[in-house]
């Protein structure tokens, strides 16, 4: 049985709360060996298409891979730690990021802060277009992550489509914002304990909206030498050595000390982690009456297919038009399923579709 | 002289680590009951670039109140309390911003609170506080339970532009003390709250937002749970579970983040009760300096709302101060100029602003 933990990075397994010793849960549909939201070698555009109704199909040049994660230190320490073959490129990349300062912290590596503000201005579809933004991780040649094993929490965390739809929503963010949390308050930590002077000169980390952008940043140049001396100061120029002992602060960690790091927000994080978790694996039940939510998207399709999504358009579920209409019809929120059943079943809509409708958020409780 | 403690709800008092027990000069320059950033009942304008509303003074914010406290406060039978009870009470009746993890501010409220021009603080009487007791002279209706963003501003400081960092560090340690013990009180109470409030406040306002209005029964009874319709009692819970905890359990509850924070307490305190100046000193060319009716000059560096007022040959004193000289000699060159001479506490009350910097 795979763990939760088993998708994250290896030294979570030795101090994270018991609930990541859960069964992982499975996101089938969202398939990155074969970009279901791509039209790929195994399987059309037309198809693709089938199973979502956002307006553009991602690129097979970049996948959803077109966003700059920030790596916490003890992460960037672990990939420059580790010796496998398979992450050498990963390590490349990730010296070189290092080499041109740009993003360059003690407490992460991440993008220059007019990428950021760039960022959070993008139009939502610029998402899944690589022209627009790679990540610096990505190698184009074989569309996979370089740096896989030590991805962060918005990459480990990320799925186009959900299994279970909206909980499933609800469920793979709780994890990121459990791993966002856990990532700032390690590298902080790691940070203080490795280079106490470092640590108490970071700066507060500002959203998009707050940042200012200094004059050297806007010209998209690195940091002056100056700038960057203060950053670092005597660690300057020993960077990667840092970054690898970050990670052996972190690497050492027993549960207990884990929890005392984190505190009360661990307890809170974990405990969002958990009711998220048992609304996935705990499938809801058919509500008695059931309704449309009012903001489907509903696309017709060639072939006499329709695409409903519900949570997201990102995910649709491809079901034949005339078995829509019947839905329609039978399910506005004015009389019982079980009254509904008989035409339902004449049109081939099984409970299975019903409760996959219900995950999706395509149907409601009236 | 007060202890740093005294500044907070008394609830704190068995939880707050030693430091807190130190000494604290009072902020008697920032004087709540007649207000110093007002204009006085005659007209007469405070020597700062704005003056607060009289019906407002500072308390044009709408603060957070963290759900133990809330308990806290309404377990408190004392008499004099009536009114803030009574006034928490009518908001959690009307069930706009009343949540597991405790009393906030309408979203409406809060979107016009962000997009506020920082000079607007102080006067906008329609964002005044609820606990805001006009009737009583302006006093607030929740003093001894009011939450670390009021207990920690003060319009001026004693110690100036070195007593802000204080100031700051026991802000941010007390806010994080207060976010995070209101969750562990809803963990303790109503957990599926916390899954449910993800991400809540930063969409945009609904119809309900706009109009002020309670939030969609469903949305509602969903945040509660079993506790709708007992949100007294639950609050009450909650300051029952923050009671029970330890000192250690406390610290347990802050992490890693809260040592953090104490530093920067215990380096703000250090700085703050630091008296002593460089040889030698040069005027701050970034101070503001305005004409008073009265002639005299209002002099701020560090932060407008706190100015200190001489007349224009002090003022002009100042200037000589380029860093060039010692402090000694430029003092010695003024009096044998026969100009004022600023010295004593008055130069450490410039260095404090820091309309005199080290050179």
């Amino acid at each position: 049985m795979a763990r939760i933990v088993d998708s994250l990075p290896s030294l979570y397994s030795q101090f994270l709360p018991d609930i990541f010793s859960a069964e992982q849960v499975n996101e089938s549909k969202a398939t990155c060996d074969d970009c279901a939201m791509c039209e790929t070698s195994k399987h059309s555009e037309a198809e693709a298409r089938r199973h979502t109704n956002f307006p553009m199909l991602f690129s097979t040049g970049g996948k959803c891979c077109t966003f700059f994660p920030s790596m916490p230190n003890y992460l960037v320490g672990g990939l420059l730690a580790d010796t496998t073959p398979e992450l050498a490129e990963g390590r490349r990349r990730m010296l070189e990021r290092i080499h041109g300062r740009t993003g360059v912290t003690p407490s992460a590596i991440g993008s220059s802060a007019v990428h950021k503000l760039l960022y959070e201005k993008k139009d939502p579809f610029v998402f899944g277009n690589p022209d627009a933004v790679l990540c610096p991780y990505y190698a184009k040649d074989t569309g996979l992550c370089t740096i896989w094993r030590f991805r962060g929490a918005t990459c480990s965390t990320y799925f186009c489509k959900h299994d279970a739809g909206k909980d499933g929503v609800q469920y793979w963010r709780a994890l990121k914002d459990f791993l966002g949390m856990i990532e700032w308050e390690l590298s902080v930590y790691a940070l203080w304990k490795v280079a106490p002077a470092l640590a108490r000169a970071l700066p507060t980390p500002q959203s998009a909206e707050h940042l200012s952008v200094s004059s050297t940043q806007i010209t998209g140049r690195p940091p002056s030498d100056g700038e960057y001396a203060a950053l670092w100061s005597d660690w300057e120029g020993r960077e990667a050595e840092l970054y690898k002992a970050c990670h052996a602060v972190v690497s050492a960690l027993t549960p207990e000390e884990f929890k005392r790091v984190v505190g009360g927000d661990g307890l809170a994080f974990t405990s969002v982690v958990e009711h998220a978790y048992q609304k996935v694996v705990n499938p809801p039940k058919l509500p008695e009456v059931l309704t449309f939510n009012p903001e489907v998207v509903v696309k017709f399709r060639p072939g006499g297919e329709a695409v409903l999504s519900g949570y997201s358009m990102l995910d649709g579920v491809p079901m034949p038009a005339k078995a829509f209409w019947v839905l329609r019809a039978e399910l506005s929120g004015l009389k019982p399923l079980e009254a509904a059943r008989p035409r339902l079943k004449e049109a081939d809509i099984s409970d299975e579709l019903l409760l996959n409708l219900v995950r999706m958020d395509v149907l409601r409780a009236a | 002289m007060p202890r740093i403690l005294d500044n907070f709800p008394a609830l704190y008092a068995p939880l707050l680590p030693e430091f807190f027990q130190r000494e604290i000069s009072e902020e008697k320059r920032a004087t709540c009951s007649n207000c110093a950033m007002c204009a006085s009942p005659e007209g007469v304008p405070p020597p700062t670039a704005v003056a607060f509303h009289r019906d407002t003074k500072c308390c044009t914010r709408h603060p957070t109140l963290p759900n133990y406290v809330i308990g806290a406060l309404l377990s408190d039978e004392r008499p004099e309390l009536a009114e803030g009870r009574r006034r928490v009470e009518a908001l959690i009746d009307r069930r706009v911003g009343v949540w597991p993890t405790g009393l906030r501010s309408s979203n409406r409220y809060r979107f016009l609170a962000q997009g506020m021009d920082r000079k607007a603080f102080g006067r906008t009487p329609s964002l005044r506080c609820p606990y805001y007791n006009a009737e009583a002279g302006g006093t607030c209706s929740i003093w001894e339970y009011r939450p670390a963003v009021c207990a920690t501003y003060f319009c001026k400081l004693v110690a100036g532009e070195q007593g802000q960092g204080l100031w700051s560090g026991l802000k941010e340690y007390m806010e994080d003390a207060e976010r995070q013990l209101s969750c562990y009180a809803t963990e303790k109470l109503q957990p599926t709250y916390l899954l449910l409030s993800q991400g809540a406040g930063k969409g945009k306002l609904t119809a309900e937002d706009v109009e002020e209005q309670p939030p969609p029964e469903a949305e509602y009874t969903a945040a509660w749970g079993r506790w709708v319709g007992r949100e007294r009692e639950y609050y009450k819970a909650c300051y029952e579970a923050v009671r029970a905890l330890s000192p250690q359990e406390f610290e347990g509850v802050l992490g890693h983040k809260g040592t953090r924070r104490m530093l920067k307490v215990r380096q703000g305190y250090a700085y703050a009760n630091y008296k002593g100046l460089t040889e030698s000193l040069r005027f701050n060319t970034s101070t503001t300096a305005r004409m008073m009716p009265n002639g005299q000059v209002a002099v701020s560096a560090y932060d407008e709302h706190d100015a200190l007022v001489m007349s224009p040959e002090m003022f002009s004193s100042l200037t000589e101060f380029t860093g060039e000289e010692t402090l000694a000699a430029v003092q010695q060159r003024l009096r044998e100029q026969g100009r004022p001479v600023p010295e004593g506490d008055l130069l450490l009350e410039l260095s404090y602003h820091l309309v005199l910097m080290p050179a």
